[in-house]
């Protein structure tokens, strides 16, 4: 390169590349930018649309819950109940979208969650010929009031421009102001007494079928390994809603079993371990029915007597039997010991009792008022009735009740109905799937 | 003088060709551990053509890996054991939409509950890969858990995409292929195994320094989470 030829290429080639490099780089930054800025834009509309509709539910459920002061006929009653319903599963889902931290929006949350739980067991209980009582009216009367103030506070944000945005945090209370006035911010909003999935009661429910002497570490120990099998080791205490010794195993080759103890009474509350198996599919009858026999025989030696096997579920290589208590011939549906069982060795590698644990006990079953002829005579005339069995079914979490269950085919497609024993009402109906994981209830 | 020019010249035209480069990832490509009904025609294609022998389950799992690269052994494909653009062309099927996990339009609650099973799992592969099994199956309890609980979203992809709730979301590692244990350690969660005992919140002692966390009496320890 001659000397000319280099200094052109210094002097001008050079500053202009790069004059032109810059330029393109500026252009490139500001289209970024720009759309940025749009995508801010676009997700901040949607939680601003989120506020709004939270807002306009908030208001809507202190309308209804005023109207249901006012009615007096029971069909009107239900339908505002079944409108407060939707608001709150409206209010719930909006609160989702909102860019505030989980633990800020918790405790408005619960007390729109519990506010739909409430109206729905009221719905419940309306249905069902219950009649409304002055404490129920006063409840609606509070929980109108809480809507009213809840909504005219998130109204005011609104009109004060202060929409959530992205990376602003200090929507609702910061939690580390909050956490310290936890005593005051409880009642805030009224406390409802009823019988529903989200009841402040059902969450506390403590383990009924938890009894006996306090074990130490060392007995707990025992029991694992006498129903593992394996020599296992110390991994800690779980303080959970069931309190136990936790114990486990591990070797190089990639096995592992753990297993967890009750304090009270040295029970079983889980065993799980590595299965080998490669099992894929449904398995035919008869090696169903084999594993089933194997689980069966398992649960029997650890003691659990009367337990029936309800629908089995296959995948990973296993083989999930559930097995339900019974009691006099009636199934105890909410006594559930989930078992794994290993399908290359056949062996029984998993248990699962929690179920059990909550809920087991001696149960004072009622005498049916209802046949079983007269309860078969209430189904639609549809279905066509494969079996028969009388089951004690959860309605809510603290409520059971004796029921006909019938298994039913209409068309293709398997169903499972109950027929309440007491008073012929059909309480349940279950859909029967069929996959390639065994059967799906739903 | 001269070698500084021409190296900040080069250094800029290269670091402006490296910006334009466009980021390219196919999105929709299935590969081991997909799920969901795009899955299910892919396996019954294999299977149709003799290529696949194992369940039309919608999961990709090693048998359907194999399969897919025998069939683009055999179609002069690029073997790598994924179904991308080329390979469903090939399969005469097409990947569009999301992921196989979305499932069809509409789809029955079977769809559904694998649906959620996979977002389940994608969430423990984020949060706790590298953790004991049993760490795996907590986190996934405590999603259910909160499912379950009133102060929280009552559905599975309501709890995890919850503003600030798991920050694999904030990242980006909540859409990575979950791997065969987080899916098992899902579907063991979802089977009622609770290592946790019914907690809420989870945190890593050893990175946390969120004062509400540190507040709250631990209630158990897996591997290097503590819960509450």
């Amino acid at each position: 390169m001659s000397e000319k030829a280099k200094s052109i290429l210094e002097k001008y080639l050079i500053p202009a590349l790069l004059a032109i490099a810059l330029v393109a780089v500026s252009l490139w930054a500001t289209k970024q930018r720009a759309q940025a800025q749009s995508y801010r834009t676009t997700v901040e509309a949607v939680y601003a649309q989120a506020y709004g509709e939270l807002t306009d539910d908030l208001y809507e459920l202190e309308n209804t819950l005023s109207k249901l002061l006012a009615v007096s006929s029971p069909s009107q009653y239900v339908l505002l109940l079944d409108e407060v319903w939707r608001l709150s599963g409206s209010a719930v889902s909006n609160m989702s979208h909102l860019p505030v931290s989980h633990v800020d929006t918790a405790e408005l949350n619960q007390f729109i969650v519990r506010l739909g739980d409430y109206a729905h067991a009221l719905t419940k209980k309306a249905v069902n010929g219950g009649v409304i009582t002055d404490e129920d009216s006063a409840n609606i009367a509070k929980l109108r009031d809480s809507c009213a103030s809840l909504a005219a506070e998130h109204e005011q944000k609104l009109s004060a421009g202060e929409i959530p945005t992205i990376g602003e945090d200090t929507y609702f209370v910061q939690a580390e102001e909050s956490q310290y006035k936890d005593s005051e911010d409880i009642a805030k909003f009224p406390t409802l007494i009823y019988d529903g999935p989200f009841s402040e009661s059902s969450e506390k429910l403590q383990p009924m079928g938890v009894s006996g002497a306090e074990v130490d570490q060392g007995t707990a120990e025992q029991t694992a390994e006498r129903i593992t099998g394996i020599d296992m080791t110390f991994a800690g205490e779980n303080q959970g809603q069931i309190p136990a010794y936790d114990f486990s195993f591990s070797d190089e080759s990639g096995n592992w079993a753990e297993a967890s103890i009750t304090k009270q009474g040295g029970m079983l509350l889980y065993y799980m371990s590595s299965a080998m198996g490669n099992a894929e599919g449904r398995p035919d009858d008869e090696t169903g029915r084999k594993y089933r026999d194997i689980a069966l025989a398992k649960l029997t030696e650890l003691g659990y007597g009367n337990m029936q096997s309800t629908y089995a579920q296959y995948y990973g290589g296993v083989a999930v039997i559930n097995f339900a208590a019974t009691q006099d011939g009636v199934i105890l549906y909410s006594d559930l010991v989930k078992v794994w069982v290993d399908r290359e060795s056949s062996r029984v590698c998993g248990i699962d009792a929690r179920n059990y644990l909550f809920s087991h006990r001696q149960r004072e079953l009622p005498q049916p008022d209802v046949s079983r002829e007269d309860a078969q005579s209430m189904l639609s005339s549809n279905l066509t009735v494969q079996s028969h069995a009388m089951a004690l079914i959860p309605i809510t979490p603290e409520t059971e009740v004796l029921c006909h269950e019938f298994k039913c085919t209409l068309g293709k497609d398997s169903y499972i109905l109950y027929i309440n024993a007491n008073n012929g009402r059909e309480e349940q109906i279950f859909k029967i799937i069929d996959s390639e994981d065994g059967q799906l209830v739903i | 003088m001269k070698i500084s020019h021409r190296a900040v010249a080069l250094i800029m035209i290269m670091a402006f060709v490296v910006l334009l480069i466009p980021v390219t990832a196919d999105a929709a490509a299935l590969g081991q551990g997909s799920t969901g009904e795009k899955v299910k025609t892919l396996q019954s294609k294999l299977k149709k053509w003799d290529y696949y022998d194992g369940p039309i389950d919608g999961v990709f799992g090693n048998s359907t890996r194999r399969a897919v690269e025998k069939f683009q052994r055999k179609n002069g494909l690029a073997v790598d054991g994924v179904v991308g653009s080329a390979t469903a062309k090939a399969l005469g099927m097409s990947l569009g939409g999301s992921s196989g996990s979305s499932g069809s339009s509409g789809g029955s609650s079977g769809s559904s509950s694998n649906k959620n099973l996979y977002l389940l799992a994608q969430l423990v592969h984020g949060e706790a890969r590298g953790e004991p099994y049993k760490g795996m199956v907590a986190v996934a309890a405590v999603v259910l858990n909160r499912v379950e609980s009133s102060s929280f979203p009552n559905s599975i992809s309501g709890v995890i995409y919850q503003k600030g709730a798991f920050s694999v979301v904030d990242d980006g590692q909540i859409n990575l292929a979950p791997n065969e244990q987080s899916i098992k350690a899902a579907r063991d969660a979802m089977n009622g195994w609770d290592p946790t005992g019914g907690c809420l919140y989870y945190y890593a002692p050893s990175k946390t320094t969120n004062k509400w966390m540190l507040s709250h009496k631990v209630k158990v320890k897996i591997g290097d989470h503590a819960f509450f």
